[in-house]
C-alpha cells in the first residue's frame, strides 16, 4: 500500500481551528491521520518558486554575460522540476553575429555537461535586454519541457532532475541568455514511504 | 524523555494509518516529525541574482529587505560569483540593520568571510553556515570586494533557515512547539491526547508562517548605483515579467512586497508592482523600505500553479529613478 503526497491548499484551509476538541477523544483512525498529515503536507508540500528578475541579456564585453549560475532550495519529495524563463525582445541587437540563440539550462542533478544540458530555441530572434515602454513591447515566459528522459542523446527539452530526499536540498542550476528564471517542482515521488 | 529530531521526514506506513495500534505509534511519529520540521523547513529568505553584475571591479553593495524568523534563528549563506582570473581572494562581508535609511543606516556584522576562486571563469560558492539573524532584522547589506587582479561577476545571493536542534519548551517568536517524547513514552502509554493531536497543526501552521518564503526578487548596488532603466527615456518603464510559483494554492494568494528606490528629484511614488492582468500595488521610492501587500489569483494547477509578477517604474523628465531592491514573500495560508 503506497503513500502518495498529497500537499495541501493553505489558501482555502482554516489553519486556527484545532483539529479535535473534545478533551479526551477515542483513538480514531482520522484523528491520527489528520494530525499526521498537517506535518507531513508541511515537509512536503514544495517552497514557493521564486521569479527572480535580472539582465542576463545583454552583452557589453564577454559572452559569459549570458550566463547565470543560481541555486535553488528544494523541498523533501522533489523528483522532477521545471524552469519559467523570462525573455525580452527589443531594439539594439547586440548579439554577435553567427549565433544560435538557444537558451541552455541545467540543475546540478541532472548534469550540467553534454547532453545533459537542456537547449531550448527561441523564436524571438536577436533580443537585447532593456526596460520595456509602459504599454508593451515583446517579451514572453515560456517553461521548460515536460518530457521525461534521464539518459537523453541530445540536448531536448526535457523535465529536471532534481534530487529526491527526505529533506530540504540545494540544487545548482544554470539558465543561460533570460531576464528572469524561477523553478517550479513539477513532480513529486509517488510514494512518501520510499523517502 | 527526550526532544529527538529526525534527520528526514518520517513516514507512517499507510497501512498503520488505516487501522492504528492502541499504542504510541502513529501519534509519535508525527510528534516527532514536529521536531524535524521545526530543524529542516528550509524556504530561502534571501534568493537574488544581482541586476546587472557582470565584469565589476569595484566592490558591490546589495541591501535586500528581510523578513526573518520571529525565533532569531540561524541561517546558512551561500554566495555565488565567478572571477575573470584565477586564484582570486574575494571577501563577502554581511551586516543587518533593523531599519534603512542610505547613509544613515545602522549596520551590525552577522560575517565576514574571504574565500580563494579556482581556475578563471569557474564558478565560486562561498558558504557561511548557521550565522544567526535578529528577529527585529528589516534589511541585509551585502558588501562583496573586487578581485586584485581582474574582474568578478555576482551570480546569486542565497539564505536559508539552518537553525540548531531543537530543544525543549516553545519557542517564544514563532509559537511553535517541539515534541519531548517523555510524556508519551510513560509506562502508562497515554491515550490520545487532545493537545498531542492539536500540537501537530499547531505548530505546523506556526513554522510555515514564521519562515516567510521569497516569492519575487530583484537587486541591483545600493543607492544611487541602483537599475537606472533607459538612460534616455522618461514616463512608465516595466521589467520583464517573472513566474512565481505557488504550488497546489490559490485561487488567490496574498504576497508581502517589499522595496527600497529612490529618485533625483521629482514624486517619489513611482514603483509599481502587480500581477499580469492582474492587481497592483503602489509604492514609494522614498530610498528607504516600503511595503504592501499583494493579492495574486492562481492559474494553473497543482504543482504548476503560479502567478506572473511584473515591475514598473515611473521616471520623470529631467530626472533619475532608482530601482535597489525588492522583495516579494508568500506565507502560507496569510
Amino acid at each position: 500500500m503506497a503513500r502518495p503526497p498529497n500537499p495541501r491548499n493553505y489558501a482555502s484551509s482554516n489553519l486556527s481551528s484545532a483539529i479535535v476538541d473534545a478533551a479526551t477523544p477515542p483513538a480514531e483512525a482520522l484523528l491520527l491521520a489528520s494530525a499526521d498529515a498537517w506535518v507531513v503536507q508541511a515537509a512536503i508540500t514544495p517552497y514557493c518558486g521564486c521569479g527572480r528578475i535580472f539582465d542576463s541579456t545583454t552583452k557589453a564585453a564577454s559572452n559569459t554575460e549570458f550566463d547565470r549560475y543560481f541555486a535553488v532550495v528544494v523541498a523533501p519529495g522533489a523528483v522532477y522540476g521545471r524552469m519559467a524563463l523570462s525573455r525580452a525582445a527589443i531594439k539594439n541587437s547586440v548579439w554577435p553575429g553567427g549565433w544560435t540563440f538557444v537558451h541552455e539550462a541545467w540543475t546540478n542533478d541532472g548534469g550540467p555537461t553534454g547532453f545533459d544540458v537542456i537547449e531550448l530555441p527561441t523564436p524571438l530572434g536577436s533580443t537585447h535586454y532593456r526596460d520595456l515602454a509602459f504599454g508593451g513591447e515583446q517579451r514572453d515566459i515560456i517553461e521548460t519541457g515536460t518530457i521525461e528522459d534521464n539518459a537523453p542523446t541530445d540536448n531536448i527539452n526535457r523535465l529536471f532532475e532534481l534530487q529526491t530526499q527526505g529533506y530540504p536540498t540545494v540544487e545548482p542550476c544554470f539558465v543561460s541568455k533570460v531576464a528572469g528564471v524561477s523553478l517550479a517542482v513539477s513532480h513529486l515521488v509517488e510514494d512518501l514511504e520510499t523517502l | 524523555m527526550a526532544v529527538d529530531t529526525p534527520v528526514k521526514i518520517q513516514i507512517t506506513k499507510a497501512y498503520a494509518l488505516k487501522l492504528p495500534e492502541m499504542a504510541q505509534e502513529p501519534l509519535k511519529t508525527a510528534l516527532k516529525n514536529l521536531n524535524y520540521l521545526i530543524k529542516w523547513h528550509r524556504p530561502p529568505l534571501v534568493d537574488d541574482c544581482p541586476m546587472r553584475s557582470y565584469g565589476m571591479s569595484r566592490t558591490a553593495t546589495y541591501t535586500p529587505p528581510i523578513t526573518p524568523s520571529a525565533d532569531g534563528m540561524r541561517y546558512t549563506f551561500e554566495t555565488r560569483w565567478i572571477c575573470s582570473a584565477a586564484a582570486q581572494s574575494v571577501t563577502v562581508t554581511v551586516d543587518w540593520s533593523a531599519f534603512y535609511d542610505g547613509g544613515a543606516t545602522a549596520w551590525t556584522n552577522i560575517f565576514s568571510q574571504a574565500t580563494v576562486s579556482g581556475a578563471a571563469g569557474v564558478l565560486t560558492l562561498q558558504t557561511k553556515a548557521d550565522q544567526i539573524i535578529p528577529l527585529t532584522a528589516e534589511v541585509l547589506r551585502y558588501q562583496i570586494t573586487s578581485p586584485a587582479s581582474g574582474t568578478r561577476d555576482d551570480h546569486h545571493l542565497l539564505v536559508y533557515p539552518s537553525p540548531a536542534d531543537t530543544a525543549v519548551g516553545a519557542l517564544a517568536g514563532s509559537g511553535a512547539v517541539p515534541f519531548d517524547d517523555g510524556g508519551l513514552a510513560h509506562a502508562d502509554e497515554w491515550p490520545v491526547h487532545t493537545e498531542f493531536i492539536n500540537r501537530c497543526k499547531v505548530t505546523a501552521v506556526a513554522v510555515l508562517q514564521d519562515r516567510w518564503q521569497r516569492a519575487l526578487s530583484m537587486i541591483d548596488e545600493e543607492r544611487t548605483s541602483g537599475y537606472t532603466g533607459a538612460p534616455t527615456t522618461d514616463g512608465w518603464h516595466e521589467l520583464p515579467p517573472v513566474r512565481c510559483y505557488l504550488p497546489f494554492q490559490g485561487p488567490t494568494v496574498n504576497l508581502e512586497i517589499f522595496a527600497i528606490a529612490e529618485v533625483s528629484g521629482g514624486t517619489t511614488a513611482v514603483l509599481r508592482i502587480g500581477q499580469v492582468g492582474g492587481k497592483s500595488i503602489d509604492l514609494a521610492a522614498t530610498g528607504q523600505i516600503t511595503g504592501d501587500s499583494l493579492e495574486v489569483t492562481t492559474t494553473g494547477t497543482g504543482e504548476m500553479a503560479h502567478a506572473d509578477l511584473r515591475v514598473q517604474w515611473f521616471r520623470t523628465a529631467g530626472q533619475t529613478t532608482y530601482l535597489n531592491a525588492i522583495a516579494g514573500y508568500y506565507i502560507p495560508g496569510a
